[in-house]
């Protein structure tokens, strides 16, 4: 018997090719799922499109990797959602709201980004609303707060350390992030932010809110 | 006899895109012994090497030292094999090699332990691995067990006598006790003599370490383990981590272009080994491969059994439905991040030794990060605290850095 694979000689009975690996049970068919559902608990992530440039560094520090790393080698940023080359292109998902305001006239149009932004949190996607500012925080019925982006649904208490109105997000062409008087703080990239300090904050960087840890993620 | 070990594989995911380029997989390994092995218990042949130095007379430590060392008496079997040394700039037999018949006797040895004199590690570790050289045997688990809390004289010599240890299959236990030893020479002494090191951080835990390591000796059924990854065509091995017990780099050693060699040493008994592998796949069609055989063979001295196997296939689907290829294993991805955690601590330490302030605090507070994402908050304080100290005099703590390097690795824990 031969390999249908690479067409190596493989002995009768031999569930993979030793040669190349391919699996050679033969009632597959080409492209199928082979296997049926995976027993490991599994967790859907979103990717991100793969970049314009198609190259894959660390959103973070630029360092080149490998399609597939988890962690960048030098910073430790989060690769999972990096622009990794796709298998074929996916089409963006359209999640977030029309704005209910009008957008403010002048606000410059960037040539380059858009004022769209996703925070990602143990492995589930928060649209970011496409609003020039975005307060980031726990809704709370009582005290009227409403915040645009709420966390409650992730873990946001006070037990976990997030204040009604926490954070805030402002498009200025870029995102920056500024803390709102927290009681707990915000974290960027490992550091603790001064309240109402606006500071930029980049695609991949890790946020920790309280003590909510998310990643933020420009696209 | 087969059936000892219980070998499993996961990978970080179970669909891998189809791309043009190679791409990295994470495979998880576990080995644990199984429910046939549940009541086996290695023989020891132990001998405690204990600093009677005259800082241990600081914060009870001799005190809390002769207690551990009765628990630890306490914990053996009638036909363990125990021997005590004490040293200061000499070394003095407490015990000689004899089996732990009369525990009270022995225990009234260790009541004659006091406090005075300087510290020479070497001369003590020499009249230790004579008594234990007494009773060596391969069914024994034959162990210097060392605990300092001062830097010593001699330190090459210590060097040569882990090494002397090594060649008679006797391993190095070396524990340094607060913050005035020399963690670097611990750390090699151990390397050197297939054992292992560790930070007891106050003298109340002394008898906890002392604990650990005679019920990980008596636990120690499994030896001589080893590793082969036999890769499909085209398949690198990039690096291979052990992650628990304890994280560290194990190193690949090719033995042909397509098969792997990692060396797995003892396999302790309710202690599940995990080991993870980075491997570069080649580009391939669609469908369901085989990228490895995983094979582990190992002895059991116990039951005389040398080479027993056991193995496991490591099978990944390339697809080109992206939504397959979205989906990850939580718990292989959690391993991962930890492993990463620990790369970048490593390296934080080691720019912080070399004067690269910004980029060790740097590394230093992302790793922090992680792993408070991970629930470590304690280890994640600790490495927080130390980056703030570093930014702000340029310097870390000695107990801060002995946390992160001996608790860095502590964080994977498999059940
Ligand atoms: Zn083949
Ligand atoms: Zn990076």
């Amino acid at each position: 018997m031969n390999c249908p694979s690479c067409h190596a000689q493989v002995p009768d009975g031999a569930s993979f090719c030793d040669q190349c690996g391919a699996s050679l049970a033969s009632a597959m068919p080409p492209g199928a799922p082979a296997v049926p559902a995976p027993a490991a608990p599994m967790s859907p992530q979103q990717f991100a499109p793969a970049p314009a440039s198609g190259g894959t560094t660390c959103p973070s520090c630029g360092t080149p990797f490998v399609p597939g790393t988890a962690f960048c080698d030098n910073c430790g940023a989060s690769l999972t959602n990096a622009g990794v080359p796709q298998p074929q292109p996916i089409p963006q998902p359209q999640p977030f709201p029309q704005p209910v305001a009008p957008m403010p006239q002048p606000f410059p149009q960037p040539v380059s980004g858009a004022m769209t932004a996703r925070l990602m949190i143990g492995g589930q996607t928060i649209a970011v609303p496409q609003k020039p500012e975005v307060v980031i925080g726990r809704a709370d019925v009582a005290s009227g707060s409403f915040p645009d982006v709420d966390l409650t649904p992730y873990g946001a208490s006070p037990q976990t350390g997030v204040s009604r109105v926490h954070a805030k997000l402002t498009w200025q062409g870029a995102w920056v992030i500024e803390d709102m008087n927290s009681t707990n703080g915000t974290m960027l990239r490992g550091q603790k932010l001064a309240p109402h300090q606006k500071t930029p904050i980049n695609t991949g960087d890790p946020l920790i809110v309280g003590t909510l840890q998310l990643t933020f993620y420009a696209s | 006899m087969a059936g000892e070990v219980q070998l499993t594989c996961s990978t970080h995911r179970d669909y891998v895109p189809v791309l043009n380029q190679p791409q990295l997989a994470y495979v998880l390994l576990e080995m644990a012994t199984t429910q046939a092995m549940a009541n086996a218990q290695m023989p020891l042949n132990f001998c405690f090497v204990l600093d009677k130095s005259g800082s241990m007379d600081d914060d009870n430590k001799i005190a809390q030292l002769r207690q551990a060392v009765k628990h630890a008496i306490d914990l053996l079997q009638p036909t363990d094999i125990v021997s005590i040394i004490a040293f200061d700039a000499n070394p003095k037999t407490l015990c000689a090699s004899q089996t732990a018949q009369d525990k009270n006797r022995l225990k009234r040895e260790v009541d004659r332990l006091n406090a005075s004199g300087g510290t020479q590690m070497a001369s003590a570790m020499r009249a230790g691995l004579k008594e234990v050289r007494r009773n060596l045997g391969r069914d024994r688990v034959s162990r210097l067990v060392i605990l300092t809390d001062g830097q010593t004289e001699g330190e090459p010599e210590c060097l040569r006598e882990a090494e002397n240890a090594a060649r008679e299959g006797i391993s190095v236990i070396a524990l340094g006790l607060g913050s005035d030893w020399n963690d670097n020479l611990l750390m090699d002494m151990a390397q050197r003599a297939q054992g292992r090191a560790d930070y007891i951080a106050s003298p109340e835990q002394i008898v906890q370490h002392f604990q650990q390591q005679v019920q990980a000796g008596q636990g120690a059924i499994i030896q001589n383990a080893l590793l082969t990854l036999r890769l499909m065509q085209g398949i690198q091995p990039r690096k291979v981590w052990r992650v628990a017990p304890l994280i560290g780099d194990l190193g690949v050693q090719p033995i042909s272009d397509r098969d792997a060699q990692v060396s797995l040493g003892e396999m302790v008994k309710d202690q599940p080994q995990g080991v993870l592998a980075e491997l570069l796949l080649p580009p391939r069609n669609e469908g369901r491969y085989r990228v490895a055989q995983a094979d582990v063979s190992y002895d059991i001295p116990l039951g005389g059994i040398v080479g027993e196997h056991t193995r496991a296939d490591v099978v990944l689907n390339y697809t080109s439905n992206p939504a397959l290829a979205q989906a990850v294993n939580p718990r292989v991805m959690n391993i991962v991040e930890k492993v990463a955690a620990f790369k970048l601590q490593t390296r934080a330490l080691q720019e912080a030794q070399s004067g690269d302030r910004a980029g060790a605090t740097q590394k230093l507070r992302q790793a922090a990060t992680m792993l408070l994402g991970q629930g470590e908050a304690d280890l994640a304080r600790t490495i927080q605290l130390e980056a703030d100290r570093l930014e702000q005099s340029g310097q870390m703590s000695e107990e801060g850095k002995k946390t992160i390097k001996f608790s860095g690795g502590k964080t994977v824990r498999l059940s």
